[in-house]
C-alpha cells in the first residue's frame, strides 16, 4: 500500500507549489508547501530535504487527523499575522475557526494532540493541550477518571497514602 | 461496545507536564490520585502558581507547609528540571523566601513572581541576587530590597532580565539595584514611602528601557550634565503616578523617543505644557487640574479622566492633531466657562462619559468621526448638521429617564445629522422619547442604512461605577412592541441585540418601576408566560398585532443578552421567531438559576422557532454575571 502511495506520488504531473503528504494509513494529501511549511516544523524540514518530489511519509498520523491539521495550517497562513484594518476581522475570524476545531470528539482531540506534536505545529498543539487542560479543571478525582477512561491500578492502600499526601486539593 | 480507550495516559510526559502547566495548583495535585502512571505526572509541570495552596482560614503556616510539602516532592522527583515560571506568595518571613528562591534557582527559574504580600515588610534575601542569573521576569511585592554592594564579584545579577516590578517596597541602594539589570526592558517601580528619591543619573545603567512607570517617588534635581547624553535614550512610553520631579523639562529632554506619556495625581503645577514635545502622540491624565496649554499639534490620543479643567472651551484649540478624544469624569473649574466645541478636522474616535459638569458638548465639524460615544445627561449633547459625514457607530446612553419631556421633536432633532450610522448602541431613552409624539408612517425620521441596532432598557446608571444609581425599566410587552414601532423606521437592520431587564435580581441593582408603567403592564398571568404554547401565543401576538407582518426583512441574528424567560422575553422572542423570516442565528444569554437556563423553556423555545423560523439556529449560553452595554467593554482606553 505505501509502495504504491509513493510511486503514484511520483509519477503524478507535479503542480507547482504543492507538497504531497502521506498519512500513516496510507493516504496521499496534495497540499500548498507555503501554507504547510509556514507552520509545521516537520514538514518544513522534510521539504529543505528534498522530499519536494516524493510523499512525505507521516508514520504516526492518521488521515483524519492530517486531514484536520492540514487546514489549521491553511486557514492560520492565509489569515494569520494579516495587518492593517483587517487584522481585527481576520483575528475573529481565527478565533472562530479555533474554537470549532476545539470541539472535535475525544479520540479525535488526542489524534490532534500527537499530529501536532510530531507535525511541530506550536499553536494546534498549544489549542489542543488548552482544550484538554479546560476538560480537566475543577474535576474531582473520579470524575477526571470517567472523562478520560483512566483505570485506577492502585491498591486501596496505595490510594488512600497519595490522598493523604494531597488532601488539601482534594476537599 | 469496544471499551474506551485511555488516551491520555498514554501521552508523553512532556505533553502530559505541558497540560497540567494550565491548570491551577489544586487541580494538577488531584491528578496523582488517578492511577499509578498519574502518581508523579504534576512534577513534570514547567508553570506552578502556588498562591492557590492559601489556607481558606488565612493561616500563614498552613499556606507555607502546603508548599513546602510541593517542593520536597519536586525536588525529590526526577521528571522535575528545569521550571520556567514560578509564583509564590509574598509571605513576609526572610527565611521562607530564601529556601522557596533557593528552589527556584535550582530550578533555572525564567519567570519568579512573589506576590500578594501578608505581614509586615521582611528583608529580602540576598539569595536572590546572587543565585537567580536566569531570570527574566521577576515581580515582587511587599519585601524590604537590601542594601546591594555597588558590584558583584560575579558580574550584574540578572544578566537576562527584560522585565521587573517592584512594589511596596524600599530601595536604599537603587543605583546598585539598576546596575544589577543591565538588559532591561520594562521597568515599574511602587516605592514605600515618597521620599524615596531616583535620579534620572542612575538610570544610565539601563539603556535598553523601553517602558518606564513609577509611583510615590521623586527625581531629585541633578546637574545639567546628568541628563547628558540622555538618561532615557530608549524610553518608549513613561508613566507617572504621585511623581515630583525637580526639572521635567530636563527630564522629558532626556526621552528622545518618548511617545506614551501618562500622569497619574500630578503634583500642582505639574507642566503639562512639556507634552508639545514633537514625539508624544498619546496623553493620559488621571486626576489633577489641566490648565491651557502650549499648542500641541503631535498628540493623537488624549485620555482626561478624573480631573478638572480650567478652561473647557479652549481645550480642543491645542490639539488639532486628534484623532482619539476621551473624557471621563471631567470636571470644570468652578466659575470657569463650560461647554466645549468639538472642532477637530483628525477626530476618529469621541468619547465622553460621566462628564455633564463640563456643560454642552456641541461636535460641529469632524469631518472624519467614525465613532461618537456619550453617557451622559443626552440634553448636554448637541450634533450640527452636516457634521458627521463619515459616523459609523453612535453609542448614546442617557442618564435621565425622559430628557427631552417634550419628546419626539427634539429627540429628531439630536438623530437628525447622525441617522446615517450603521450602528447605533442606546438605552432607555432612545424608544421612550421616540413614542412621545412621533408621527405615524412616512413622517418618521428613517435609518436606512442602520445594520446593527443594540438596546439596553434602563435610564439611569453611572456610565463605568457599576450598581451606582441604576433604574431599569421592565421589559413588558407594550416596552416590547414600542421597541419594535421604532424597527419600522429601519428596514435594513440585520442584527438586533437586546440586553434584557426581566431577570435583573431585585435587590442589587434596586428596580424602581414607575406608577406610570405599571399601568401599561399586561394582566396575564406570570406563570402561564413560561410557555408559549398556542394560547399564550395568540394572547401576546393579539396585544402587539400593531405590529407590521413584514417585520425586519433583512434581520439575520438576534442577541439577547440577560435572557430570563419572563414574560417580556418570551414576548420578543415570539415577534422575532414569527416576524424575521431571514432570521439565520437566535443567541440567548440565559441568566444561571433563571427560567431561561431551565430545559422546559429552551425546548419550548426549540419547537417554537422550528415551527416559525426553521433556518433559524438557536444558541443557549451562559450569561457572565455584568453584561452591560455590549460594546461598553470594547471602548474603554
Amino acid at each position: 500500500m505505501a509502495t504504491t502511495g509513493a510511486s503514484d506520488g511520483a509519477s503524478a504531473a507535479k503542480k507547482e507549489g504543492l507538497v504531497t503528504l502521506m498519512s500513516g494509513d496510507g493516504e496521499i494529501f496534495e497540499v500548498e508547501a507555503a501554507a504547510v511549511a509556514a507552520l509545521s516544523v516537520t514538514i518544513r524540514h522534510a521539504i529543505e530535504e528534498g522530499f519536494g518530489d516524493r510523499p512525505i511519509p507521516l508514520p504516526i498520523v492518521g488521515a483524519r487527523a492530517l486531514a484536520l491539521a492540514v487546514e489549521y495550517c491553511r486557514k492560520h497562513h492565509s489569515l494569520g499575522g494579516g495587518a492593517g484594518e483587517d487584522s481585527a476581522a481576520y483575528d475573529d475570524e481565527l478565533r472562530a475557526f479555533d474554537h470549532n476545531l476545539a470541539k472535535v470528539d475525544r479520540d479525535t482531540l488526542f489524534d490532534l494532540i500527537e499530529a501536532a506534536n510530531y507535525l511541530e505545529i506550536e499553536g494546534l498543539l498549544n489549542l489542543m493541550c488548552r482544550t484538554v487542560a479546560e476538560m480537566m479543571k475543577g474535576k474531582s478525582v473520579e470524575e477526571l477518571r470517567r472523562t478520560f477512561d483512566v483505570s485506577n491500578d492502585y491498591t486501596p492502600e496505595e490510594e488512600e497514602e497519595v490522598r493523604r499526601e494531597v488532601s488539601w486539593a482534594l476537599d | 461496545m469496544a471499551p474506551a480507550i485511555d488516551r491520555i495516559s498514554a501521552l508523553p510526559d512532556e505533553l502530559l507536564g505541558d497540560i497540567i502547566s494550565l491548570l491551577p495548583l489544586e487541580d494538577m495535585l488531584r491528578t496523582s490520585v488517578l492511577s499509578r502512571r498519574w502518581r508523579r505526572v504534576w512534577t513534570s509541570a514547567i508553570a506552578l502558581d502556588f498562591t492557590d495552596a492559601a489556607d481558606g482560614d488565612g493561616d500563614d503556616n498552613v499556606y507555607i507547609s502546603r508548599i513546602d510539602r510541593c517542593l520536597e516532592q519536586l525536588s525529590a522527583s526526577p521528571s522535575c528540571t528545569e521550571i520556567r515560571s514560578i509564583i509564590f506568595p509574598a509571605i513576609q518571613d526572610s527565611v521562607v523566601a530564601d529556601r522557596w528562591i533557593r528552589f527556584a534557582a535550582a530550578h533555572s527559574v525564567e519567570r519568579l513572581e512573589f506576590i500578594v504580600p501578608t505581614g509586615c515588610p521582611a528583608l529580602l534575601p540576598l539569595s536572590l541576587f546572587e543565585l537567580c542569573r536566569s531570570l527574566t521576569v521577576l515581580d515582587l511585592s511587599g519585601y524590604a530590597i537590601p542594601p546591594l554592594p555597588a558590584a558583584f564579584p560575579f558580574g550584574p545579577a540578572f544578566p537576562s532580565l527584560r522585565t521587573l516590578s517592584l512594589l511596596s517596597v524600599s530601595i536604599p541602594t537603587p543605583q546598585a539595584l539598576l546596575a544589577s539589570c543591565p538588559a532591561i526592558e520594562h521597568l515599574s517601580l511602587r516605592l514605600s514611602s515618597g521620599v524615596d528619591r531616583l535620579p534620572a543619573s542612575i538610570f544610565r545603567s539601563c539603556p535598553l528601557l523601553s517602558t518606564l512607570r513609577l509611583i510615590n517617588c521623586s527625581i531629585p534635581r541633578e546637574n545639567r550634565s546628568a541628563f547628558r547624553p540622555p538618561a532615557f535614550p530608549s524610553l518608549r512610553a513613561l508613566d507617572l503616578d504621585i511623581v515630583r520631579i525637580a526639572t521635567p523639562h530636563l527630564l522629558l529632554a532626556s526621552c528622545p523617543v518618548v511617545t506614551d506619556l501618562t500622569v497619574r495625581n500630578p503634583p500642582e503645577g505639574f507642566p503639562f505644557r512639556l507634552v508639545t514635545r514633537p514625539t508624544i502622540s498619546t496623553l493620559r491624565v488621571f486626576g489633577g487640574t489641566l490648565r491651557p496649554t502650549l499648542p500641541a499639534p503631535s498628540v493623537r490620543t488624549l485620555v482626561l479622566s478624573n480631573l478638572k479643567i480650567v478652561n473647557p472651551p479652549l481645550l480642543l484649540r491645542e490639539f488639532q492633531g486628534l484623532q482619539l478624544l476621551s473624557l471621563y469624569r471631567v470636571r470644570i473649574e468652578p466659575g470657569a466657562d463650560s461647554g466645549i466645541l468639538v472642532q477637530a478636522p483628525r477626530i476618529r474616535h469621541l468619547m465622553v462619559q460621566d462628564s455633564d459638569d463640563l456643560g454642552s458638548v456641541v461636535v460641529a465639524k469632524t469631518p472624519q468621526l467614525r465613532r461618537l460615544f456619550y453617557w451622559g445627561d443626552i440634553r448636554f449633547l448637541r450634533v450640527f448638521e452636516d457634521a458627521v459625514p463619515k459616523l459609523e457607530e453612535a453609542f448614546l446612553h442617557s442618564t435621565a429617564n425622559s430628557p427631552f419631556d417634550g419628546g419626539y421633536p427634539r429627540w429628531k432633532i439630536l438623530m437628525l445629522p447622525i441617522a446615517h450610522v450603521r450602528l447605533l448602541s442606546v438605552n432607555w431613552w432612545f424608544i421612550h422619547e421616540f413614542m412621545r409624539g412621533c408621527p405615524v408612517g412616512s413622517e418618521r425620521l428613517k435609518f436606512d442604512k442602520l445594520k446593527e441596532f443594540h438596546w439596553w432598557p434602563v435610564y439611569k446608571k453611572d456610565a463605568v461605577g457599576l450598581y451606582e444609581q441604576w433604574y431599569m425599566k421592565k421589559l413588558s410587552p407594550t416596552v416590547v412592541s414600542s421597541l419594535f414601532t421604532f424597527l419600522e423606521c429601519c428596514p435594513n437592520v440585520q442584527h438586533l441585540c437586546v440586553v434584557s431587564t426581566c431577570g435583573i435580581n431585585q435587590s442589587i441593582p434596586p428596580a424602581v418601576p414607575s406608577p406610570e408603567e405599571n399601568e401599561d403592564e399586561f394582566v396575564i398571568n406570570m406563570e402561564n408566560s413560561i410557555h408559549i404554547n398556542l394560547i399564550d401565543g395568540l394572547q401576546i401576538a393579539q396585544r402587539v398585532r400593531q405590529i407590521s407582518w413584514s417585520l425586519l426583512p433583512q434581520l439575520k441574528e438576534f442577541t439577547l443578552y440577560q435572557f430570563s424567560g419572563e414574560l417580556g422575553d418570551m414576548c420578543l422572542l415570539h415577534i422575532v421567531a414569527l416576524r424575521c423570516r431571514a432570521l439565520r442565528h437566535i443567541r440567548l444569554h440565559y441568566v444561571e438559576g433563571s427560567r431561561g437556563a431551565t430545559h422546559r423553556i429552551q425546548s419550548s423555545l426549540r419547537s417554537h422557532f422550528f415551527k416559525f423560523s426553521p433556518n433559524a439556529i438557536l444558541h443557549f449560553l451562559k450569561s457572565s454575571s455584568d453584561e452591560t452595554c455590549p460594546m461598553h467593554s470594547v471602548l474603554n482606553v
